[in-house]
């Protein structure tokens, strides 16, 4: 089957309006937020009014339907218009959720679910990590024991992204002690009114301080039934799914970033002049610059190859952590490289790029270290 | 299964790397030996999608399809006869 990248004159227009739409709504408190430590509730009220929370979710549900190659493009678009990466970060997590829902969930759940996070009503938190259960998914302590029509979660979860807002969290337990191929994980949707669910207090972080995290408590909470989110005991084949579809998603956005990125510094070494030329004259310079683009479009290959083979209905585990791991350590190094090429400037907080570089530590940590990628690649590859 | 030679092979060298040393018998439990684990058994569904022209769905992951080569066997000679039929 032939892969074909060029983007429809249709993403290229959803492309342009997202950024435009981005560059005029979204920025204009983003160092003030991020020095607060403030979720923006109000941009995310208008990026759900613009259709970014319901790329996914399909048009029976109130959604665009729309394929992931079509997704990635609006989330590169999104991240690079936007510099607030902790909300691109939050509506990541929250269409995440709602691939899950529109996977795994029951009709019920659907009708349920899927119209109020699209329209970011509801707010979604995947409740995976766990103190001693990073990538270690089957290490899991989080208990779920069957309690006749119903079933009782206890144990605890930290860093969960978007959990202090979250209205709805997707919980992932075991439901019997030991570790086997499967983990005997299973998988509950959890309203946050449920007795015996509490939260920590939003934890502080180095970077994408807009997005909220914080540790998640489960003493007894009763969960019916009808909550169970896909089959019991494929807790761990939904999380292989989600965490696919995660890093395609990350992926798209740390590129965007990378774009935006690459832009500023463009521009400032094309104008900014030391000896009577511009800094960009010098070939120091100019290899930084060179390899933020050698990056970019290479990073974008791998993206849409995992867009294209998801698309496909084809598995994309071994694309996914490549993408992944390469792109976000991208991001790193460009981020770097543009305070390095602005000098001074770059250091200061009015220039913005200390933000995007204290942002951009986080991608090579979460779904997964970029050491954890680089496991998951040679076990793919059979070593 | 006329492939069993290529599954055995694939699951001695991809999967158990170095838990195996002798034969693999058809019948040996590949979970309780740790010979799958949860990586492992991404990789095996991947094996078997691309190699044996089927499609594993969500109904097909139980422990039991899962266990040893035999049971393996077995959910690949359904899922071929299901998608003949």
């Amino acid at each position: 089957m032939t892969m074909n990248f060029s983007l429809t004159d249709t993403q290229m227009l959803q492309w342009e309006s997202i950024v435009e739409f981005s560059r005029r709504e979204l920025n204009a408190e983003v160092r003030e937020n991020d020095q607060q430590g403030t979720f923006p509730v109000a941009n995310w009220k208008k990026c759900a009014e613009m259709g970014l929370l319901s790329l996914l979710t399909p048009e029976q549900y109130g959604g665009l339907g729309e394929d992931l190659m079509s997704t990635v493009n609006s989330i590169e678009a999104l991240s690079y218009g936007c510099e607030d990466s902790g909300l691109v970060h939050a509506i990541i997590t929250q269409l995440c959720c709602i691939v899950l829902v529109n996977l795994y969930g029951s009709e019920e759940q659907k009708k349920q679910f899927l119209g109020k996070l699209s329209s970011g009503e509801i707010i979604a938190a995947q409740s995976i990590t766990e103190p001693d259960a990073g990538s270690d998914v089957l290490s899991m302590r989080t208990k779920v024991d069957s309690a006749g029509a119903a079933y009782s979660l206890s144990g605890g979860k930290v860093f969960i992204s978007n959990g202090p807002l979250a209205g709805l969290v997707i919980v992932f337990a075991k439901c019997s002690a030991g570790k086997s191929a499967f983990g005997d994980i299973s998988c509950f949707l959890v309203e946050s009114n449920s007795a015996g669910y509490t939260m920590g207090k939003p934890l502080q972080k180095m970077g994408l301080r807009t997005l909220q995290n914080c540790e998640m408590f489960f003493d007894e909470v009763c969960v019916p039934e009808q909550m169970m989110l896909g089959k019991s005991g494929h807790g761990m084949f939904i999380f292989n799914e989600a965490i696919e579809w995660e890093r395609a998603l990350m992926t798209a956005s740390h590129l965007g970033t990378i774009e935006r990125v690459l832009e500023k510094s463009v521009d400032y070494v094309k104008t900014r002049k030391q000896f009577g030329k511009e800094i960009g004259k010098n070939q120091a310079i100019a290899n930084k610059i060179g390899t933020m683009k050698i990056n970019l479009e290479l990073g974008k290959l791998i993206l849409y190859k995992i867009a294209w083979l998801k698309d496909q209905g084809k598995r994309a585990t071994l694309e996914a952590s490549l993408g992944k791991l390469f792109v976000s350590e991208s991001l790193k190094s460009a981020c770097l490289d543009a305070i390095q090429i602005h000098g001074g400037y770059g250091y200061m907080q009015e220039c913005d790029l200390e933000r995007d570089l204290r942002d951009s530590v986080a991608a090579t940590i979460y779904s997964g270290t970029s050491e954890m990628q680089r496991n998951i690649i040679a076990r793919m590859l059979g070593i | 299964m006329q492939d069993d030679a290529r599954l055995i092979e694939f699951i001695k060298t991809d999967l158990a790397r170095g838990k195996v040393t002798g034969t693999l018998g058809f019948s040996d439990d590949l979970i309780e030996s740790e010979i799958l684990d949860s990586l492992g058994i991404m990789k095996l569904i991947l094996f078997l999608e691309n190699n044996y022209a089927v499609k594993i769905s969500d109904d097909d992951l139980t422990l039991e399809n899962f266990t040893s080569i035999m049971s393996i066997n077995s959910l690949i000679d359904r899922k071929r006869a299901g998608e003949r039929a």
